[in-house]
């Protein structure tokens, strides 16, 4: 039954006309972001990797004050200055990091308290023990900005999930499917398992086709550099960048199957094909471009954007509403409960109440007539 | 095996669409019969589960067919009015697809569908999109989804509909043939569909049965009263029992 609703959908030329879209996007948009100097500063950037312990940081400044001295480059020379010299400016930064880390953990408690703590202790055992590696990998610090992989998997999804019920019982299929043998509970989740298949299958070819054009652009680098970090003080991750990719990802993937889900839930409701759209465009779609678009934070927090988490975990697990301080974990579990209820009454009670109503009302319709 | 209808209502709204219809059908052809609005849709949508009576009910063998669900889906055909279709797959798709929602194995699909393409004489055209077809060849694509399962219980409403003369023809042969233990209810306006094809006749009309029988004692009910000229027995009857001259 699976197998039928999946060649039943991906026979639709819509559903491949979407997910050829959604895939040309993560080629689009990153040769139309692409840094041309970013593959060459970071092959020089790599040529300096190695633990940043006290060795290293000796090394680079070294190197650092051959060049320029105390001062560093003018401004007139940074436009003139080669990949190795700006490998170099860029590396200098790091040599700070060590003994940076007990003014950064004093601050940080200070502001937010004991969580900050936990979280800057093993940043500071990570230095000592010399496990925060110096380099880059341009492809995973780019890949994991997966706002493109999460439009096109929304628009996806939004023109996907229409045809599942209202599509459906605009081609006068309900009747028919009602009456087969599989065509009630059984049909309900063959679709429900087929849209979290579809779903599955356009995520990975997003990030499929991201990665090869990030490789063909930037390269990986050392994937076992340490993560940049890209707010909070540009302080490091305890992570490595291939570590802090595979935590995007992770999260990304959740995030875009309870996305689907939501989007197969709010499909089941029936109306028309146009209010499906509307509904799922304004409930799913709209807050994760608002978010990608004009940074509003909480909106971080609604599952469709989550699935570009990257500046989700650059701050800390809080989220700051006025002077109140709400961890993360509590608004996302509020969220789902929120959404489990509501799924469940949809699914029981609004769905069936309404599809007979609407065959009631189609009835009465013949009967005027 | 039995089909029972016992005191069978259904209001929408202040409209009473099906009222107390009592009826027993045993394998056999069966030709539903009345003028538009008098309830056939209705009394086939309850017939086949998709709607709830508010009165009344339906038994297959003394079980409630609500309570038998996919027992009684098994051994379903249903072909509606306004049947849908998937445009952008081809006919052989289109029943693989149905066959699938009718419980059949992926052999016993393949099977089905060959047979039933050629039975209905669009195997040539089974890899052509359904979107390309004519009204005629979807009702016969209809028609085969009708009979995938090899369902013992066949409703078919208004299956000629869009047929042109050879195609009904072909019709005919095809229930003729597939009779036999199944009962199949026909519901239709043409009278001579029924009359050639049906054992016995229902006439419905604003929602009551009105008459029940075989063609031949329908149609002697109301000898020497014709209605108007050129008409047959049972179109004659008909007239009598549902036409305007019997309200």
């Amino acid at each position: 039954m699976i197998r039928a609703e999946m060649k039943k959908a991906w026979s639709r030329p819509m559903t491949i006309i979407a997910l050829l879209f959604a895939c040309l996007l993560q080629v689009f948009y990153p040769f139309s972001n692409r840094d041309t100097s970013l593959r060459e500063l970071s092959a020089e950037i790599n040529k300096m990797s190695g633990p940043m312990n006290s060795s290293w940081d000796k090394t680079i400044s070294a190197r650092y004050k051959a060049e320029w001295g105390d001062s560093g480059p003018s401004d007139e020379e940074y436009g003139t200055l080669s990949a190795g010299q700006k490998a170099l400016l860029y590396a200098m930064p790091y040599t700070d990091f060590s003994s940076m880390t007990d003014d950064l953990v004093a601050a940080m408690n200070q502001t937010y308290g004991r969580k900050t703590e936990q979280y800057y202790s093993g940043l500071k055992k990570a230095a000592e023990s010399g496990r925060l590696i110096f380099g880059i990998s341009p492809a995973a610090e780019s890949m994991s900005d997966q706002s493109t992989v999460g439009i096109g998997f929304l628009l996806f999804m939004l023109l996907f999930s229409c045809s599942l019920f209202a599509g459906e019982r605009n081609e006068g299929m309900a009747p028919l499917q009602a009456t087969a043998h599989d065509g009630r509970r059984r049909l309900f989740f063959s679709k429900c398992l087929a849209c979290q298949i579809s779903a599955l299958i356009v995520w990975i070819s997003e990030n499929a086709v991201y990665a090869l054009t990030l490789t063909y652009l930037y390269g990986w680098g050392n994937l076992s550099a340490v993560c940049q970090g890209y707010n909070k003080n540009y302080c490091p991750y305890p992570l490595s960048e291939g570590q802090f990719l595979l935590a995007v990802l992770l999260m990304g993937f959740a995030a875009s199957q309870a996305a689907a889900l939501l989007f197969f839930l709010l499909s089941y409701i029936p109306a028309g094909v146009q209010q499906i759209f509307a509904l799922e465009f304004f409930a799913l779609v709209l807050p994760a471009l608002a978010r990608y678009f004009l940074d509003i934070g909480p909106l971080a927090l609604w599952i469709p954007c989550l699935m570009n988490c990257r500046a989700l975990l650059d701050r800390l697990c809080l989220l700051q509403i006025g002077s109140a301080e709400i961890p993360y974990w509590m608004l996302a579990v509020s969220e789902t409960g929120i959404i489990i209820i509501l799924s469940v009454f949809i699914v029981r009670f609004l769905g069936r109440k309404a599809e007979r109503a609407q065959v009631q009302e189609h009835e009465l319709n013949e009967v005027r007539i | 095996m039995k089909l029972t209808v016992s005191d069978l209502t259904k209001t929408f709204g202040r409209k009473t669409a099906v009222s107390h219809v009592n009826l027993e059908l045993t394998p056999g052809v069966y030709g539903l019969l009345g003028p538009n609005g008098a309830g056939k849709t209705t009394l086939i949508r309850l017939l086949v589960d998709l709607l709830r009576p508010d009165q009344g009910a339906v038994l297959l063998d003394g079980k409630n067919i609500s309570d038998m669900g996919e027992e009684y889906r098994m051994q379903l055909g249903y072909l509606p009015q306004k049947a849908g279709y998937y445009p952008w797959l081809s006919a052989e798709k289109f029943l693989l697809y149905m066959a699938a929602l009718k419980g059949l194995d992926r052999a016993d699909a393949a099977e089905r569908t060959r047979t039933l393409l050629q039975t209905v004489g669009l195997y040539e055209e089974r890899k052509k999109h359904l979107s390309a077809y004519s009204g005629g060849m979807l009702q016969r694509v209809e028609i085969a989804q009708a009979l995938l399962n090899d369902p013992k219980i066949l409703i078919l409403d208004e299956p000629t509909t869009g047929l042109d003369p050879q195609e009904r023809i072909r019709f005919r042969n095809m229930i003729r043939r597939f009779s036999g233990d199944r009962i199949i209810l026909l519901s239709t306006h043409i009278v001579s569909d029924v009359e050639q094809e049906a054992d016995q006749v229902i006439l419905l009309r604003e929602g009551h049965v009105v008459r029940t029988g075989t063609v031949q004692e329908i149609s002697s009910s109301v000898a020497g009263k014709a209605v108007e000229d050129g008409t047959s027995p049972l179109e004659n009857a008909y007239l009598r029992y549902c036409g305007q001259e019997a309200s």
